[in-house]
Formats: structure tokens, C-alpha cells, sequence
């Protein structure tokens, strides 16, 4: 079985269920009370793909407060994912997802497979994002999309499988190098071009 | 989860564990003094409806600073305790073993833990003490293979001494004997633990006279077998009731004393009747005399312990009769980085050591709290980061969230959001920053919300605290900087091994600074924490920092860059306050050296 190691980063504004999505995905078990993330915190988890490639996820869940931003995106360095996450009963998370996909790029490589994720489907009642505006969103930035619940687990391991078969896809088409190397994290300070971290390391890639 | 037959009771302000009046300190109606000579508590009048009232009152009153620290159990019996933790589920009981290091030991009590079967056991594995699990898997008779399988079910379960290890299982919890809690041997062996033999019938009048106090409930639940009917679902308000009145029914002596516990509890007693209970009960116990002859030995070493506590709790309330800081700060040096502030005088101390320099009134407080008002209603368009504001609402539920005070119907949900508010229009510049709600809860524990204003906002008056509150990167760099290089003089092997992962201090001290160890840490470590952190300035902060590295160095040395990474986002839950203190005390960092460290980082 093929092995893969990638670095994924969980990212979005405050409050929409970052923590208890990864919590769902990790453990299997959702709480609604979860502490507030200050910084960063770190989840690792080694999941099967399609029975055909064990894949190793280094999770980086970070706060989700504008204040943190800066400290936050030096965390994207390396990364092969960005989960984008928004809550589909607060426009307010919604709105401003062009800043976030614009500083995931910025501070990422070209080729992160970032995947949007609108959470808190099992409030149906309570939606005030429709389906389309999420689909719509992400068709026009390129990028993944899919509705989950943490708390009902509606979707949530798909989320994970969705973005790293897309990465496993991009390295199959020789898009995307994977670096092996446990990534590096980065002075707070420092201002690198972040393309200059993907070097490249024996791995399943070409 | 909710896979034990037994109803949990939560660990939340509208339950009567917590708000039962017994243990409210403050209720002169139903007090009960923790002097063990006291037998007053039992006069109580007890008719139902008067009770009704009495509790009522109570619940309103229930001071939940007491909740924070120890106090509130240092009232009940360790036995006591335990039966109350009997009926929690098994992941409640892994939330409330975090709240102090006194219930801790309690919660990893094996009798928690009797009716564990497969099932639960699969389900919960995550949620049982390393001793629990090892015992279940020895009574198992397993072979390796299904213990492999095992392991697949249950993480934990190659951190644990396998039955078939050499080396012999760990013991159960320590300090509360191996006796089980059903039979009143165990309320009384464990009693006699505190005071000896001679203190011994003076503790179990008091204790009994908690008993008789709590069972008021009246008499429809004479009847302790509260097992045997509560999987149909006991009405929450009942449950305290009927839980005690089980604890006085349930054990050995039950036939002989039931009844006049019942009687107590149910009629209005007197001083007189009580005392009358005492002496059919002195009887009774002669024969289990000896036991206590036998283990009383063992707990010399508790019995010693507690002396200290109230000889310091005595000093310390006679330096903050003197009102002088500096006669405090003298007398904490040296006490403090051994004991912590005893925690009913954290109250007066903690304002005295972090002063007032700001000068903030309470007419300043009332000022901005109504500026608050206004900053919410504009929303976005308001000065500076007054805006933030409006974030303070989603984090209240998520501080402390096992507390469940903060939550949005919790009793101090409005204090939170009032000192934060407050503060936010005090200080627009730096407004509301994830991790303050819990700088803030931790005083509201201690202090009323004024106080808790003054020190909130003294306390971040601090060039560190405000560095990384107003997210200067450059100089937080230079904080990061003189981290790694403390760590490099001082711990050099995990300096290594954590620079050859790429893990830099910022991953750690982001979280530990920002929070100053209250989410990182147990609460009751914490505050210990803090104690100690008001004398020596923001310099104890790194200090701690290196502790906690050094307690945990060996598995940062020889880690991979996963268990590194989760080790230190997601410390253990259940750290030892005298072990880290060791651990810290071995690193000694004046704040001019830790100033001069700065100095030097700060040119490249």
C-alpha cells in the first residue's frame, strides 16, 4: 500500500466548528463544549484511501479569530490542504471567505487543495447560507466543496477523503511535489517566499 | 455518554451536586460548619416544604467561588465523595477529575468504576484511568491476540501494564484504601484517616450530621436503594436527596442506624436526638476500632498535610489583616512556590498582589459597561477594536466549558461577558483576543466582577501581556527568541530534538502565554500558577514553561514530531501540581537576568 504524509490546515472564522470537526474525524465523538483554540493545536491521524493508499494527516487547527491571523499563516507553509470552514447558520462566517482564500494561497503554494466546507448541516432550520451559494463560491475560486455536520458526523470523513484523493490525484499527474519531511514550522517573523519550502523528498510521488 | 444504568449527574449549576446546601458556606439556615466539633448542623427544621424554600434560597445563593476551589468538597468526606462520583458517567468522571487534585484520585476510585462492563467499557476506554483499565483487562483472561484486538478498539490500552507484564499492576487510587465504599466500614476507616483515632467519632458525628442534614429531602425517599430504581430516571432535584439518604442507608450498619437517620431526616431534629444517635453509634462501632488501628498509620502523612493547610490559611489571613502588599509578598516567597495560596484567601490576596497602579474605580467600571452597551448596538462601526465586542459572546460558552457557569444560561455568563465588555471599551486598542475570556473567568472564580476588572486590566498592563495581546510579532519574536534560548541553556536534549523536528516555542507559548496556563493546565494547578506568577512577574511564565518541558522531557526527547506536537498542544489532563512544582523549582530565572536575555534578543 502506497503511503502518503500530508500536512493539512484547518482554517475559517470563529465559532463555526473547526475544533469539532477535527474532534468528529479524530476520536469519532462530538461535544458541544469544546474549548476556545487560542493558537494552534495538533490532531494526527493515519486513514485509508480507497484501500489502495494509507495516508498519514497532519492536522493544524488554528484560531479562528482575526487577531491570530498573522500568527496563524505561518503555519501554512508546507501545507498540501487547507479545509476552509464556514457555519451555514451565520452568514457573517460566510462573507468574507475571499480574505481567507486570498491569505491561503498568498501564504501557501499554488497547488494546496483547499477544500470549503460549510458545517453545521444539521441545522437545517437554522441555515441562512443555501447550498448553491457554497457550490457557487467554490466553482468560481476553483476549489473543493461539501456540506458536514460534526455534531450528526454527516460527511465528515468524506471532507478528509475528498481533499486528499485530490492530492493523491495532483501528485499522480505530477502537479504537485510532496514533501515527506515533517514540515517546518517558521519564526513568527520570518517573510520567505513560501514556494522555496516545497522541496521535494523521496516519497510515492514522481 | 450516557451507558451506565444510573442517571449522571452533571457537573453543572442547575443540578444539586453542586448547588446543594449543604455545601453552601454561606447559608446561615443550613449551614454546616467544617469544625468537626460542631454538631449544630443538624438543626435543621425539615419539614418538606420548608425545605423546599431552604433549598431554593440556597441554590440562589450557592457561592460558586467555592466551586473553584477546594473548599467546596473539603466539607464532604472523601467516602462521601466518592458516592456522589458514583453516580457520574464515565466521561463525566473524566471532565471532573480535572477540576482538582483533590477529586482526582476520587475519580480514578475503583469503586467508579464497579459496574463496568464490555460494553462500557468499549465505549468509554478512552475516558478510564490507566489503573482501571489494567484491572479490567486482567480480570478479562485474554489471550494476546484479543488483546490485539483489543488495542484497536482502545488506544490507551498499550500505555497500560498488560496482566501479563512483570511488573506489578499500578495501584488504585491511593488515598482512599482499597475498602469498598458500599459498606460504612469504608465511611469510617477513611474518616479516621483525616484525624486519627481520637478525632474519629467527632468526624463521623460531623459527618453524619452532613448526612442527616442532607437527606431533608423528606420522606418519600426514605429508601436508599436508589441503584436498584434510578434507571427509570430519577427527577434531578431528587437526586441529591436520594443519593445521601442512600449513603447513610446503604453500608453495614444500615439496619441498625437507618432508622434513626431517617428519623432525624425526616422529623425536625434536635441537638439532643442527634447526640442520642451519636451514642447508639459509638456503640456500634467499637468493633471496627481496630480497623481504624491499622490504617491509621497510613495517613499520617494526609493528617500532617492538612495541618499545614489551615496553619497557612491562619498566616495568610493575618497578613492580609495587615493590608500591606509588601508583608505579603515576603511571607509568599517562601511559602508560596512550595504551598499554594490557600484558596479562601486568594480572594483578598490576589488584589493586593497585583495592586491597583492603573487606579481604575468603580465608577470607571459602571462607565465602561454602559460604553459597552453602546459599542454593541454600533457593531462594526465602532473605535478601534472596540467591535470585538461582539465576539466576546461566542467564547463565553467556550471557557471553562466543564464548568458549565459560563455557559449562556450559566450563573456567571453575564459577569464574564460584563468584565470583558468593559474592558474591551477600557482598552479599544487592544479589544477582545481568543484566550482573555479565561484570564477573566479565572479571577471571577476568585474575585466579584469589579475586582476581577481591576485585576484583568491591571494584570495586562504588562509589556508581555501586552505583546502578545496586541499581536506584535516582532516582539514577540524576541520573547520566542529568549524562550529557545533558555530552553537550549537549560534543557538542551529536548532543545534539540524539538529543533530537529522544526517545533519552535510559538507552537507552546502561544497558548500557555495568551491563557497563562489556565487552559493548558488543571484549574487547581493554575491557579498555583498564578499565585506565584504575581510576585515574580511575567519571567515565572517562561519558568513554568521550562517545568512543564523538563516534566515531560523524556517523551520530548525521544518523540516523533507527532506525539511532540500533540503532547504540547494537548498536555495531559492530569498533571501533578507537586511534581511540576518540583520540576519548575529547579530553574531559577531572575526577572533582571530574563531582562537582560530580552535585551540581548531584541538586537539581531
Amino acid at each position: 500500500m502506497e503511503e502518503f504524509h500530508f500536512k493539512c490546515i484547518v482554517t475559517g472564522p470563529p465559532c463555526v466548528g473547526k475544533s469539532s470537526l477535527l474532534l468528529q474525524f479524530c476520536e469519532k465523538e462530538f461535544s458541544a463544549e469544546l474549548d476556545t483554540t487560542v493558537g494552534v493545536e495538533f490532531q494526527s491521524k493515519t486513514m485509508e484511501l480507497d484501500s489502495t493508499y494509507k495516508i498519514k494527516l497532519e492536522i493544524w487547527d488554528t484560531a479562528g479569530q482575526e487577531s491570530f491571523r498573522s500568527i496563524t499563516n505561518n503555519y501554512y507553509r508546507g501545507a498540501h490542504i487547507a479545509l476552509l470552514v464556514y457555519d451555514i447558520t451565520n452568514r457573517q462566517s460566510f462573507q468574507y471567505l475571499g480574505s481567507w482564500l486570498e491569505e491561503i494561497s498568498q501564504m501557501s503554494g499554488e497547488n494546496i487543495v483547499t477544500l470549503l466546507i460549510g458545517n453545521k448541516s444539521d441545522h437545517n432550520d437554522r441555515r441562512v447560507v443555501k447550498v448553491e451559494e457554497g457550490e457557487r463560491f467554490a466553482r468560481e475560486n476553483n476549489i473543493l466543496f461539501i456540506e458536514t455536520s460534526a455534531k450528526d458526523n454527516t460527511n465528515v470523513e468524506k471532507a478528509f477523503e475528498d481533499a486528499t484523493r485530490q492530492v493523491v490525484k495532483l501528485i499522480k499527474e505530477g502537479k504537485m511535489v510532496v514533501v515527506n519531511k515533517k514540515p517546518q514550522t517558521v519564526s513568527l517573523n520570518q517573510k520567505e517566499d513560501p514556494k522555496q519550502q516545497q522541496q521535494q523528498k523521496k516519497s510515492g510521488c514522481c | 455518554m450516557m451507558n451506565r444504568s444510573i442517571s449522571p449527574v452533571r457537573l453543572s449549576p442547575s443540578t444539586p451536586v453542586s448547588s446543594s446546601p449543604v455545601l453552601n458556606g454561606k447559608s446561615n439556615s443550613i449551614q454546616i460548619n467544617n469544625n468537626n466539633n460542631n454538631i449544630n448542623g443538624a438543626t435543621t427544621t425539615t419539614t418538606s416544604s420548608s425545605y423546599k424554600r431552604l433549598y431554593n434560597r440556597a441554590r440562589q445563593q450557592f457561592s460558586f467561588q467555592e466551586l473553584a476551589g477546594t473548599d467546596l468538597t473539603l466539607l464532604m468526606e472523601e467516602s462521601l465523595l466518592i458516592r456522589v462520583f458514583q453516580f457520574l458517567s464515565y466521561h463525566d468522571l473524566f471532565v471532573v477529575k480535572r477540576v482538582c487534585s483533590r477529586w482526582r484520585p476520587l475519580c480514578e476510585n475503583k469503586d467508579c468504576y464497579a459496574g463496568l462492563d464490555m460494553q462500557s467499557f468499549i465505549h468509554n476506554c478512552r475516558y478510564l484511568p490507566k489503573a482501571v483499565l489494567a484491572a479490567y483487562i486482567s480480570t478479562l483472561d485474554m489471550e494476546g491476540e484479543e488483546i490485539d484486538a483489543l488495542k484497536m478498539v482502545c488506544r490507551e490500552i498499550p500505555r497500560v501494564i498488560l496482566p501479563d507484564d512483570p511488573s506489578p499492576p499500578p495501584q488504585l487510587s491511593s488515598s482512599t484504601t482499597s475498602t469498598t465504599a458500599t459498606s460504612t466500614t469504608t465511611t469510617t476507616t477513611t474518616t479516621s484517616k483525616s484525624n486519627g483515632i481520637n478525632g474519629f467519632l467527632q468526624d463521623l458525628s460531623s459527618s453524619f450530621n452532613s448526612i442527616s442534614s442532607l437527606t431533608i429531602s423528606g420522606g418519600s425517599k426514605s429508601n436508599g436503594h436508589l441503584r436498584t430504581h434510578s434507571s427509570n430516571g430519577i427527577h434531578q432535584d431528587d437526586t441529591f436527596g436520594s443519593l445521601t439518604s442512600s449513603n447513610s442507608s446503604n453500608g453495614s450498619l444500615s439496619s441498625s442506624y437507618e432508622s434513626p437517620s431517617l428519623m432525624s431526616s425526616n422529623s425536625s431534629s434536635t441537638p439532643t436526638s442527634t447526640r442520642t444517635i451519636l451514642e447508639a453509634m459509638k456503640i456500634l462501632i467499637k468493633p471496627f476500632i481496630f480497623i481504624l488501628i491499622i490504617t491509621e498509620n497510613v495517613d499520617k502523612e494526609t493528617q500532617k498535610k492538612e495541618k499545614l493547610r489551615r496553619e497557612r490559611e491562619k498566616r495568610m489571613e493575618e497578613a492580609i489583616k495587615n493590608m500591606e502588599r509588601r508583608y505579603i509578598t515576603e511571607l509568599g516567597e517562601e511559602e508560596i512556590i512550595k504551598e499554594s495560596i490557600p484558596s479562601l484567601s486568594r480572594e483578598k490576596a490576589w488584589p493586593l498582589l497585583i495592586g491597583n497602579d492603573l487606579n481604575i474605580t468603580p465608577e470607571l467600571f459602571s462607565i465602561f459597561g454602559a460604553r459597552a452597551e453602546r459599542a454593541k448596538q454600533k457593531g462594526e462601526s465602532s473605535l478601534g477594536r472596540e467591535g470585538t465586542v461582539t465576539l466576546i459572546q461566542l467564547d463565553l460558552p467556550r471557557t471553562f466549558p466543564m464548568l458549565s457557569i459560563f455557559q449562556n444560561e450559566g450563573p456567571y455568563h453575564h459577569k464574564l461577558a460584563a468584565v470583558l465588555e468593559a474592558y474591551v471599551c477600557y482598552r479599544p486598542d487592544v479589544g477582545y483576543v481568543q484566550g482573555m475570556s479565561y484570564l477573566a473567568a479565572i479571577f471571577l472564580l476568585i474575585l466579584d466582577e469589579y475586582q476581577a476588572f481591576v485585576c484583568l486590566s491591571n494584570l495586562l498592563n504588562n509589556p508581555c501581556y501586552m505583546t502578545f495581546y496586541t499581536m506584535n510579532l516582532p516582539q514577540m519574536e524576541v520573547y520566542m527568541r529568549a524562550m529557545d534560548s533558555l530552553l537550549q541553556i537549560h534543557i538542551p536534549k529536548v532543545h534539540r530534538h524539538l529543533k530537529e523536528m522544526g517545533i519552535q516555542p510559538d507552537i507552546f507559548m502561544i497558548d500557555w502565554v495568551l491563557t497563562i496556563f489556565s487552559k493548558a493546565l488543571p484549574l487547581d494547578v493554575a491557579t498555583h500558577v498564578w499565585d506565584y506568577l504575581f510576585l515574580e512577574k511575567e519571567t515565572f511564565i517562561f519558568q513554568v514553561a521550562l517545568g512543564i518541558l523538563k516534566m515531560y522531557s523524556k517523551e520530548l526527547e525521544t518523540g516523533d514530531f507527532d506525539q511532540c506536537m500533540t503532547l504540547l498542544t494537548h498536555l495531559p489532563p492530569d498533571i501533578d501540581d507537586d511534581e511540576l512544582f518540583q520540576h519548575i523549582a529547579t530553574f531559577n530565572i531572575k526577572p533582571e537576568q530574563f531582562a537582560k536575555l530580552l535585551n540581548e534578543k531584541s538586537s539581531p
